[in-house]
């Protein structure tokens, strides 16, 4: 047999609710050999080699924590987008705090600037309002702000465009361009600002391919870097194959694959475009696709959309729609088609995963599982409902009946619902996002999720499970529907052990249990200990996977 | 200036899906398409519910000159256009959906144009509905990721009888006014409904309102296809199709052999008054002589690029004007451009 590591730690969380805690963790190739304390290990040390390892000795260890539904691919470009509006606003990394003046914005360029170590990577700024902010940025202001390297300033609405001389090398423009829009100094000199429609089209153009540049594999590892940095060591890209599926395996398989690269992710293909390329013989192309899984990267279920979004007000709701009378839409395959199209799948054994927010959405989609249990009756499937957003306790209590899963968006509890009290769905809806505690009340297994970063949330498990103890809003204060609150304990395993069920993973990964892959969180308070309120708040060492240690 | 604050967030959403749509655009659109660069002219139709749009496209749809019109209908926001409600002739009508729900439109409108500019026949025209944005600049930038596509026009059409409760409205006087700020053409639609006093108040009121702007009057959304989706760059610009519409529009051509001034032209073309509506020019100048200098207006908006070379075709310059009845002074316009010869 191979080394043993023995990690001591100020405690283990294993998640195992028969051996919850421990203060040492054994590791032997890759995978968790033990759990307990040194003393209680003896029968496996005294027949090996071990080494310990007094790394994580201060530290809280618990299993890698899982965040089951994301977008590295599409969004990686997302990530160097930098926001300076006058107003609050939220982004990847948490809210985004207020710039009242002219000085404030040049500030916070300047403080990203000095953050970025690499001397070329542009910098992309947007939301600035002039009108509020202390007028325009120009060339030569921005020149000596950050020198050589590029930047693009975008405003609030995409009226203005402001660039320095090396963003203007890099759009390739002409100092005497006579182009609608693109202004000049008194001089002749380009001054950097693009005005309205047809200057903004060439310096987004410039802006663009600068992103896409930093895209693909390089932009994966940066999305896997955020995840790290939150203790993530298992992520799940749910619209596999949007773009085009073998540009994105290469792409994923280039990365993923990759032994430094910090995450195992499951991918989960789109069906529709699936079904466009392959029609019937789409379960028979995602089988064959499954020889190509690695413990690292593998295909996981299927994935159907059936309504729009939560923050785009664009979910389908029943009675009585939204404060405006209006209500949202419905995804790409008719809801009619849902039952023929998932059929193939269910027979075969492939996990669905439904996207539906609303409850108009969450009904249809609870009806296609009810007709497919009537078509062949099976236990087990694992058929989840992605984001079940807005959402009724008897949705709850029927989804249990037909045997499904729910992965939650939590975070809007906070973000969003005051906001979206007068605007959309109104109070009771929105106070009632996300109905946790409905779910654990009905016993239905539910993961909790970010959609990072198609939504603008933040990746970071901690968050969600602090959004799903507390369920306070974004005043700090109010705490949106308390019913629906669940405890520590169920919100832990969320984004742990039951986040892995929903991926089928909880044999692999999910809790600290001889035999699974050594994937650790480890922190730096213990979140049994802390004040609930301040279970986000705990700082994040980083994680181990397969037993290797990687810092954040 | 005071927005108020649900609006402003709503806004600043708008833009962040933009930069997010532009982004993945970058991702998707193949680095050569069949279609040319800035070959497909885009235009956008914006404006409130029940203001004309889908009559205006169906309108459009109908026109007898076998134009090749792609029609993207938006289930952008909440506002939808019901798809069903427009009557396809020769055009594609292509619904779009929330491609991938979650975040926008974007993907699939981008998805959708890549597939047109890989047509063996691409379309003549494209024409995006754009309800229920605060600003339909946003989603023109996304379609305009896109190299193949150039910007023809935005269009906003303002209900003559609502109109102006709409811009007192306090819930929709934000988004109103962005629709029309982005617009290059306003069409003042339904002006039937209003008395005659009613209908000089609803002039004076966007005269005063938007001083500069091009408006077309209409009723039940007749705008000729030459105004709505201006001049087809296949086509000879002296061909500008008002037939049917002579009573309340007007055209005007001019052709040159003689090579004219560049700067002395730009003064002139600079210089043509709102109340016409739209211009094409193809020119021969004296500062690129051996190429095709191609002018486009629609409303106060104009540009212009380089076209194909003469190659061996005698050069000439050709001007094409549309314009509400009355709005174009023919001999003015001679003499001004008369005076621009080069020699």
């Amino acid at each position: 047999m191979s080394t043993i590591t023995v990690f001591p730690a100020r405690k283990v969380i294993t998640m195992d609710p028969g051996r919850p805690f421990a203060d040492a963790i054994a590791v032997m190739d890759g995978r968790v050999l033990s759990t307990g304390t040194l003393t209680s290990m003896q029968p496996w040390l005294s027949r090996n080699q071990h080494v310990i390892d007094d790394t994580l000795k201060d530290k809280v260890i618990m299993p890698g924590l899982i965040d089951p539904h994301t977008h590295f691919a599409m969004s990686s470009g997302f990530m160097s987008l930098h926001y300076i509006g006058p107003i609050e606003s939220p982004g990847p990394a948490g809210m985004n705090p207020p710039l009242p003046t002219h000085e404030t914005v040049l500030a916070k360029l300047r403080e990203v600037h000095e953050q970025e170590k690499d001397p070329t990577k542009p910098i992309i700024a947007w939301g600035l309002d002039p009108a509020l902010q202390g007028g325009h940025l120009h060339r030569d202001e921005l020149d000596e702000l950050v020198g050589s390297r590029p930047i693009w300033v975008i405003s609030y609405a995409p009226h203005f465009v402001y660039t320095n001389s090396a963003a203007l090398a890099v759009i390739g423009i002409a100092e005497e361009s006579t182009v609608h829009g693109v202004q000049h100094y008194a001089d002749g000199r380009l001054d950097g600002v693009f005005v309205e429609i047809e200057a903004t089209r060439i310096a987004l153009a410039g802006m663009r391919d600068e992103i896409n540049k930093g895209g693909g594999v390089a932009g994966l590892r940066r999305m896997a870097d955020v995840a790290r940095r939150a203790g993530v060591t298992t992520t799940a890209e749910m619209v596999f194959g949007w773009i085009d599926f073998e540009t994105e395996w290469a792409m994923h398989n280039e990365a993923v694959n990759d032994p430094t690269f910090p995450l195992r992710m499951a991918l989960v293909p789109l069906e529709n475009p699936l079904y466009k390329a392959h029609g019937e013989k789409a379960v028979e192309f995602l089988r064959a696709a499954a020889e190509r899984n690695s413990d690292k990267l593998f295909f996981h279920g299927i994935k159907w959309l059936t309504d729009g979004s939560f923050p785009a007000m664009s979910l389908r709701l029943n009675f009585p729609g939204y404060l405006d009378g209006s209500n949202g839409l419905r995804n790409d395959v008719p809801w009619e088609d849902l039952t023929a199209r998932m059929l193939p799948f269910w027979r075969a054994g492939i996990q669905i995963h439904c996207h539906a927010n609303g409850d108009e959405a969450i009904d249809a989609s609870l009806d296609v599982l009810a007709r497919l249990q009537e078509i062949q009756p099976r236990f087990d499937h694992r058929f989840t409902i992605e984001h079940y957003c807005i959402s009724t306790p008897e949705q709850a209590r029927r989804l249990k009946a037909l045997g499904g899963l729910a992965s939650v968006n939590i975070n809007f509890v906070h973000y969003r619902s005051q906001l979206h009290s007068e605007h959309g769905f109104g109070p009771d809806r929105s106070e009632a996002v996300g109905r946790l505690g409905s779910l654990a009340r009905e016993g239905v297994v539910f993961a909790l999720h970010s959609d990072f970063s198609l939504v603008v949330l933040p990746l970071h498990p901690l968050t969600a499970a602090w959004v799903a103890i507390n369920r306070v809003a974004l005043d700090g204060e109010t705490v949106m529907a308390p019913g629906e609150r669940i405890n520590l304990e169920r919100a832990l395993r969320a984004i742990t052990i039951d986040a892995a069920y929903v991926l089928g993973l909880e044999n692999k990964v999910g809790s600290l249990e001889p035999g699974k892959f050594a994937d650790f969180a480890v922190l730096e308070a213990d979140p049994f200990e802390v004040d609930p309120i301040a279970l986000k708040d705990i700082p994040i060492w980083g994680t181990a996977l397969a037993g290797k240690l990687q810092s954040a | 200036m005071n927005r108020r604050p649900e609006t402003y967030a709503a806004a600043v959403a708008e833009t962040w899906e933009m930069l997010a749509g532009i982004i993945q655009a970058g991702q998707m659109i193949p680095s050569t398409q069949r279609a040319a660069p800035g070959s497909l002219p885009l235009t956008v139709i914006g404006g409130f519910l029940g203001a004309g749009k889908t009559t205006l496209l169906n309108q459009l749809l109908s026109a007898p000159d076998g134009r090749k019109i792609a029609v993207l209908v938006n289930d952008f926001g909440r506002i939808n256009i019901d798809a069903d409600l427009i009557q396809s002739r020769t055009a594609d009508t292509i619904s779009l959906t929330n491609g991938c729900a979650c975040c926008s439109v974007a993907g699939d409108l981008t998805r959708t144009l890549i597939e047109l500019a890989a047509r063996t026949e691409p379309p003549d025209a494209i024409v995006l509905e754009a309800s229920g944005l605060a600003d339909p600049r946003a989603i023109a930038q996304v379609a305009l990721a896109n190299p193949s596509l150039r910007l023809d026009g935005i269009l906003a059409i303002v209900d003559a009888e609502t109109g102006p409760d709409r811009a007192r409205d306090p819930d929709c006087h934000d988004t109103f006014f962005a629709q029309i700020a982005a617009a290059d053409l306003i069409v003042l639609n339904k002006l039937d409904l209003l008395d005659a006093t009613d209908q000089e108040a609803a002039r004076r009121w966007l005269n005063t309102e938007w001083p500069d702007r091009s408006i077309v009057e209409t009723v039940q959304a007749v705008v000729p296809v030459d105004v709505a989706l201006g001049l087809n760059t296949g086509r000879p610009v002296s061909a500008a199709l008002i037939d049917g519409h002579a009573e309340r529009f007007e055209s005007w051509s001019f052709t040159s052999d003689v090579p004219l001034d560049d700067e002395r032209i730009d003064a002139v073309l600079g210089k043509i008054p709102a109340s016409v509506l739209r211009a094409k020019a193809i020119l021969w100048l004296s500062s690129d002589p051996e190429y095709r200098t191609i002018y486009q207006r629609v409303g106060r908006r104009y540009n212009y690029s380089q076209g194909s070379a003469w190659n061996g075709e005698t050069p000439s310059s050709s001007l094409v004007l549309i314009g509400c009845k009355g709005a174009i002074d023919a001999q003015g316009m001679t003499k001004k451009i008369s005076a621009c010869y080069a020699r």
